[in-house]
């Protein structure tokens, strides 16, 4: 694509059935669009999405909303995209935290404002329900300057507070105990 | 992306089935230290110690803080301290032996390995000073251990030194007779010794490894139990082949882990990554006991027939899924079976179900060899060099390291228990049978030359 084209960031909300991201596809297709990037996920039988797609100049951010909400089922969002404005990525250690027990308010919001207060950052955050269980779980990038045993001090005070168990564990960890590859996360971006 | 239930099925791992790093054991060649000036030599070892030792422990402690797996022990082991002898009197044995523990203790290590010999073909004079000091040596330092190479495939058996040892075992224990023997517990006799063995008491840096090198010792036993535990609870149809697969798998796990770290502390301290030694080494602890897998295969006492069958299968698929998992393995690798260290061993011991002529069948099909294991304080020495020259015999022959590490409690027989405590447990006194009717043998004296095995040139 050259430069006489237009990026949008596309969020995209629908009750879970098959065949959304086949339409979304098409009609962005049809738009002239080619994506760039895109996650999907399912939370609670909703479907989400957001893609960045790159579309010709003359195509608008309603115009590409409008056309979305027409497939029927979906509500759509869409921003132009700003590579400028995007935020700076952390850099540092991939961490697993795992929190383990019974379900109440308040956990990811305890947790997340512990990641937020030491500039760690959440790459992604995901919860299961295991029988009366809750489990959640928050892979991070935790910086350089952040000390973990500190920051693990921190979280089991939090999680002690909230009645859960909660263990950080290196991501490499996970890597070397379930992958045949021989390369662990630094490896790879050393 | 590692899928939910591996990354939950790992942290089970480290937080309900303890999954640590069992030691990392640095190695340090002391040979530079070496002076014909004792108190020279002396300060050379404290120096050198220090300067190859000081960050070792903060080290592992900032690994495991970075990686959240606890690493339990932090050693030493140094070249064989006989070679610093070489050019000097029995007095220089003891503040040696003095300067190794103090060193080993101002470094923050529990353990230090190597005041030992290499004798499996003859004695040098400094082997003869190191050999003829132990029993001073382990009943006054806290830290230093001893192993004595009498035995190889390639030199057979060196039954002088042999004979030697038992009488020596014997001393140790009797100088600390207080202590049920304790002494002798730091004091390994072996066949085919290893030069990377990260594990103590037979632990020291061989002659042709680098000056400084970093050796692991992986996770226990805990572990490959409670996940056999889990398969025979939750699947229909487990047979042996399905649970040797189950061992085999856990042991990739626990190796990883241990190569992960012991790389990372290699690497901080910029020293040598050596070997991971795959040996399940159980501790006194409920649940972290090589006895309670075999009970968990179907052994509902430990030495009934199908032990040792069950100490193969699990000793080999040990060493399989370890394999896969790191192409750095060495040391002794595979299964302990220390009576006193292990729970259900010296429970074993105490019902009259394991016996010392099961054990050493047990030890044909498994490392390391008759460890830990104690007897009553009256048996005499030759017995106790009988005893472990059918030890050697098992090694040389098949090729593999086996290893002595006896307690004749003095004082104490058959329905005593021997107390030592900490990571060397405690134990029923296992009776020797037919004790006194081997002197004659052992009293010939000589070499037993190298089996036909060694030929293979």
């Amino acid at each position: 694509m050259t430069d006489s084209v237009g990026r949008h960031v596309i969020s995209v909300l629908a009750r879970d059935h098959v065949g959304i991201i086949a339409d979304v596809a098409d009609t962005l297709y049809d738009l002239g669009a080619n994506i760039e990037a895109l996650s999907q996920t399912v939370v609670g039988h909703w479907f989400t999405m957001v893609v960045r797609a790159a579309f010709p100049a003359e195509v608008s951010t309603e115009a590409i909303k409008a056309t979305l909400e027409r497939t029927g089922g979906i509500q759509a969002i869409v921003v132009p995209y700003d590579s400028a404005a995007a935020g700076a990525v952390v850099q540092g250690e991939p961490y697993v935290v795992t929190t383990v027990g019974a379900d109440k308010p308040g956990i990811v919001r305890r947790f997340a404002r512990c990641f937020a207060n030491r500039g760690v950052n959440i790459e992604d955050v995901w919860n299961e329900i295991k029988g009366e269980t809750f489990v959640e779980m928050f892979h991070v990038t935790v910086p350089a300057h952040v000390d973990p045993k500190e920051l693990r001090d921190e979280l089991k005070e939090a999680a002690q507070e909230l009645g859960v168990e909660m263990r950080l564990q290196h991501f490499d960890i996970f890597t070397a105990t379930n992958s045949l590859s021989v390369h662990t996360k630094k490896d790879l971006t050393r | 992306m590692i899928p939910t239930e591996d990354i939950l099925k790992t942290i089970e791992m480290v937080q309900i089935e303890k999954l640590d790093v069992r030691a990392v054991t640095l190695g340090i060649n002391l040979v530079g230290c070496a002076d014909g000036d004792s108190g020279r030599m002396l300060r050379n070892v404290r120096t050198r110690i220090h300067s190859a030792a000081g960050r070792l422990v903060s080290c592992c402690d900032d690994v495991s803080g970075t990686y959240g797996i606890p690493i339990v022990n932090k050693r030493l082991a140094v070249s064989m301290a006989s070679q610093l002898l070489e050019a000097h009197g029995p007095a220089v044995c003891l503040p040696l032996a003095r300067v190794l523990d103090e060193s080993a203790g101002e470094v923050g290590v529990d353990l230090i390995g190597g005041y030992g010999a290499l004798v499996h073909k003859g004695f040098s004079d400094g082997d003869r000073r190191v050999v003829d000091s132990i029993p001073d040596v382990l009943s006054t330092t806290r830290r230093v251990c001893s192993a004595v190479s009498v035995a190889s495939t390639k030199a057979g058996i060196n039954m002088d030194a042999v004979r030697r040892m038992g009488a020596i075992i014997k001393e140790t224990a009797e100088r600390t007779r207080a202590k049920d023997g304790f002494a002798a517990a730091k004091l390994c006799v072996f066949a085919n010794i290893p030069e990377d063995n990260p594990f103590m008491a037979g632990a020291f840096l061989g002659a042709g490894e680098p000056g400084t090198v970093i050796n692991i010792g992986v996770s226990g036993p805990g572990v490959i139990k409670s996940a056999l535990e889990r398969l025979i609870a939750t699947r229909k149809n487990v047979d042996l082949g399905r649970i040797a697969e189950e061992i085999k798998r856990t042991a990739f796990r626990v190796t990883r882990v241990g190569e992960l770290m012991g790389r990372e502390v290699a690497q901080r301290l910029g020293v040598r990554f050596g070997v991971v030694d795959l040996s399940l080494a159980p501790t006194p602890d409920v649940g972290d006991s090589v006895g309670e897998i075999l009970e968990t295969m179907g052994i509902a006492a430990i030495g009934a027939p199908g032990s040792t069958a069950a100490v193969a299968l699990l000793n080999d698929a040990v060493k399989k899924g370890g394999l896969f998992a790191s192409s750095s393995v060495g040391g002794l690798s595979g299964a302990f079976i220390p009576v006193s260290e292990d729970q259900a061993l010296s429970r074993a011991v105490r019902e009259g179900t394991l016996t010392l002529e099961k054990l050493e069948a047990m030890t044909s099909v498994c490392s390391v060899g008759l460890d830990m294991v104690v007897v009553p304080g009256d048996t005499d020495a030759d017995t106790l060099a009988a005893i472990i020259a059918d030890e050697m015999a098992i090694g040389v022959i098949n090729g593999k390291t086996t290893a002595v590490r006896i307690i004749p409690a003095p004082g104490k027989g058959p329905g005593d228990v021997a107390v030592f405590g900490g990571l060397f447990g405690e134990s029923y006194i296992l009776p020797v049978r037919n004790a006194g009717r081997s002197g004659r043998f052992v009293a010939f004296g000589g070499q037993i030359p190298a089996p036909v095995q060694s030929l293979k040139n």
